[in-house]
């Protein structure tokens, strides 16, 4: 594989052409413009639903996807700002701990699983399991969402422009989860609270950076019953569906 | 006292005859369950017995075989792990590690005293649920993190820093549930580190958040070894349920090495219910992975560590001979470190307990301070002693290793092999295929079938 020297004041995007490329010469790639060579922005061309692309780079840069990716993009990422111009895989941002990803598309299931901070947003649909184990940080989905959205959610925010689909927020244990469409079912010790002047604050601040034409007054919110922090004999129901 | 007669009146005085049905200890559970309104939870491992290691034997050289000096005569214990993919694979001094086990479970002086001793010992240690402590890591000189399905404290960097990589598709104690910290040991710290509430009953999800099977535990691990530049081994963990098709599928979606616990496996707390009736005994699971691994080709290329109920030079001589690439240690481990743990027996017997009994680890409250959250019980627990207690169990675990292999005439503790046993029990031999002691060959179904027909004729099936 080619070694790639980038100038330090580039004057222009460099490009990573997957075509002809592996996954791992394509990584190899975006880090050794980013990391060693200091570019600010790369643009990666013909990603062709590949997966793992742009993994667990920590560095402050821009990275867009011209197409649609596969699993796991920008998993783990840390600081970058990332932007696909396309669909993408289950996992699009997967135990991200800083930075920006946006999703000009749908994105599969386990979206922003399990991030620990920074913000995803996704223009169309999410698959199941969106927001899944979230440790913090900011989900904001355009669209409608998958079952069980928000299953475990321990911190964070999840912003759902569309519908949800059954199980929304199961077993959350913390984290707030708003809601503008239909809910087909809450999940176990999830319920709705009312919306305040914080919510309202805090839904201006997720969707004034995406042109989403949503409102923060259209919004539900839901949020954890906590009866499932510490087991309980006096409501058995509940466990048996949560055991 | 009866107008039954002399006998009736006997019978009526006499102890009832025990129930085989309800036992004591059938009636005790029934109690305590209508008295929680819940399973019932405790930590260790089943107390049940199981087909095992002790079910074998060695039979070392006499005059059919030279055997090397016991006590002198060099014996390589030296273990790589990760050669199929890894471009930078474990080397251990000896095929024993350290399992994982999570801070949480254990205290932070705990963990790090397995990391120092691991370290002293030449050998690798583990992670688990909640993270990378940095203290364990400064500890450690071979670190392996562990990708568990709650990814509590997962953190890219600690992934970074780790020698290896372990998946964790499920443990011997409990296959196909999740963790659980009860709310006492989730204290400040813990909370914090894993992003839950403090006090919660912490029960963590079986599932990855981000794969579900096969396939795409194939792109999962793709992934990993992308974020690590294709360096570190990747090992998948399982608790051993259906095992060769587990093996086999753990193989093809890219392990560098397969890390099987078997029942016996303990853990800091589970519902007992699976401890004592979900799993494949530890040796059992060994014979069936390592026929996957042979069926695909892969023995020796996808290495195999073999935990759960691990005691002793014996179950790693026997684990090794019948297969496995190493042993995993866990419960072995603690029990050394409770060696110190006299100067607290009577707390531990009014707790009911003897130390190191895992039935009260979920409770938090471990008098000896490994097993717990609270910073004046865990502030008895002496690092350094602690480490020496590790290093100096595993010493002697390998010198009793060691000690087998030249009884049997093997230089190298992997040359150890399943003709250098005999089984002691009849469904030792039927599982592992090894001979009853005895005998000259292995009861299997074949070899049984075989004797049948050698001794009432081909014809006597059809006769019937």
């Amino acid at each position: 594989m080619a070694q790639l020297t980038v100038p330090s004041d580039l004057g222009f995007s460099p490009v990573v052409d997957c075509s002809e490329l592996t996954t791992r010469e394509i990584n190899l790639a975006v880090r050794e413009l980013i990391e060693k060579a200091g570019a600010t922005e790369v643009v990666i061309r013909n990603p062709a639903a590949r997966h793992n692309l742009g993994v667990a780079i920590k560095a402050e840069a821009e990275l867009r996807f011209e197409g649609p990716v596969g699993w796991y993009a920008a998993g783990m990422n840390c600081g970058l700002s990332v932007t696909v111009r396309g669909n993408c895989g289950w996992g699009v941002a997967e135990c991200m701990m800083s930075g920006r990803v946006a999703v000009y598309g749908h994105a599969g299931s386990s979206t922003a699983a399990s991030i620990r901070g920074g913000s995803v947003y996704v223009d169309g649909d999410a698959g199941a399991r969106a927001g899944i184990a979230m440790k913090g940080g900011l989900l904001v989905v355009r669209g409608s969402v998958g079952y069980m959205t928000g299953f475990m959610m321990q911190r964070g925010t999840i912003v759902v422009g569309g519908d949800a689909a059954d199980g929304l927020g199961d077993s959350m244990y913390e984290g707030t989860i708003y809601i503008a469409g239909e809910i087909e079912s809450l999940g176990a010790d999830a319920v709705e609270k009312d919306l305040n002047d914080d919510d309202v604050a805090a839904l201006c601040a997720a969707l004034t950076p995406w042109d989403t034409g949503l409102e923060p007054k259209q919004f539900r919110k839901i949020e954890s019953g906590r009866k499932l922090w510490n087991f309980s004999a006096h409501e058995p129901e509940m466990w048996k569906v949560a055991l | 006292m009866t107008t039954n007669g002399n006998g009736d009146a006997r019978a009526a005085a006499a102890r009832p005859r025990p129930s085989q049905i309800w036992s004591q200890q059938a009636v005790e559970d029934i109690w305590a369950k209508a008295t929680l309104g819940r399973y019932r939870i405790q930590g260790g491992a089943t107390r049940r017995r199981v087909p095992n290691f002790d079910d074998l034997t060695f039979v070392p050289c006499t005059l059919s075989r030279l055997p090397l000096e016991g006590y002198r005569e060099r014996c390589e214990t030296r273990t790589v792990l990760g050669t199929r993919y890894a471009s930078k694979p474990i080397v251990l001094d000896r095929p024993i590690t350290i399992a994982g086990m999570s801070y949480g479970a254990l205290s932070k002086t705990a963990k790090t005293a397995l990391g120092t001793a691991a370290t002293r010992l030449g050998i690798s240690t583990t992670t688990g649920d909640g993270g990378m402590l940095p203290e364990e890591r400064a500890a450690s000189h071979l670190l392996v993190y562990q990708v568990l399905p709650s990814r509590y404290g997962f953190d890219p960097d600690d992934l970074k820093a780790a020698d290896a990589i372990e998946v964790v598709v499920g443990q011997g104690a409990k296959p196909g549930t999740g963790g659980l910290l009860l709310g006492n040991k989730v204290s400040p710290v813990i909370a914090e580190q894993r992003t839950l509430p403090q006090g919660v009953d912490q029960r963590s999800p079986v599932r990855h958040p981000d794969f579900v099977g096969p396939d795409d535990l194939q792109i999962k691990i793709e992934e990993l070894r992308e974020a690590t530049n294709w360096e570190k081994p990747v090992y998948v963990k399982m608790g051993a349920s259906r095992v060769a098709d587990d093996v086999k599928l753990a193989v093809k979606a890219g392990a560098d090495v397969i890390v099987l616990d078997g029942l016996e496996g303990a853990t800091g707390a589970s519902p007992d219910i699976l401890l004592d009736h979900t799993a494949i005994p530890t040796m059992c699971a060994l014979v069936e992975a390592v026929q996957a691994l042979k069926d695909l080709r892969m023995l020796g290329e996808v290495q195999l560590i073999i935990s759960g109920g691990i005691k002793n030079g014996a179950d790693a001589a026997k684990a090794l001979a019948l297969g496995a690439d190493a042993v995993s240690i866990g419960t072995a481990a603690l029990l050394a470190m409770y060696a110190g743990a006299d100067a607290y027996l009577g707390e531990y017997h009014q707790l009911g307990v003897e130390p190191g009994d895992g039935t009260i680890w979920h409770t938090g409250h471990d008098p000896a301070g490994i097993a717990t959250q609270e910073p004046e019980l865990e502030a008895r627990l002496d690092l350094d002693s602690a480490a020496d207690h590790v290093f100096n169990f595993v010493s002697a675990m390998t010198m009793e290793l060691q000690m087998l292999a030249r009884a049997c005439g093997k230089a190298e503790v992997h040359d150890l092999e399943p003709e250098d046993m005999r089984a002691l029990t009849l469904e030792a031999s039927m599982i592992t295929g090894i001979p009853l002691a005895g005998m000259d060959t292995a009861l299997t179904p074949d070899a049984i079938a075989e004797r049948v027909v050698a001794l009432l004729g081909k014809d006597f099936l059809s006769r019937r």
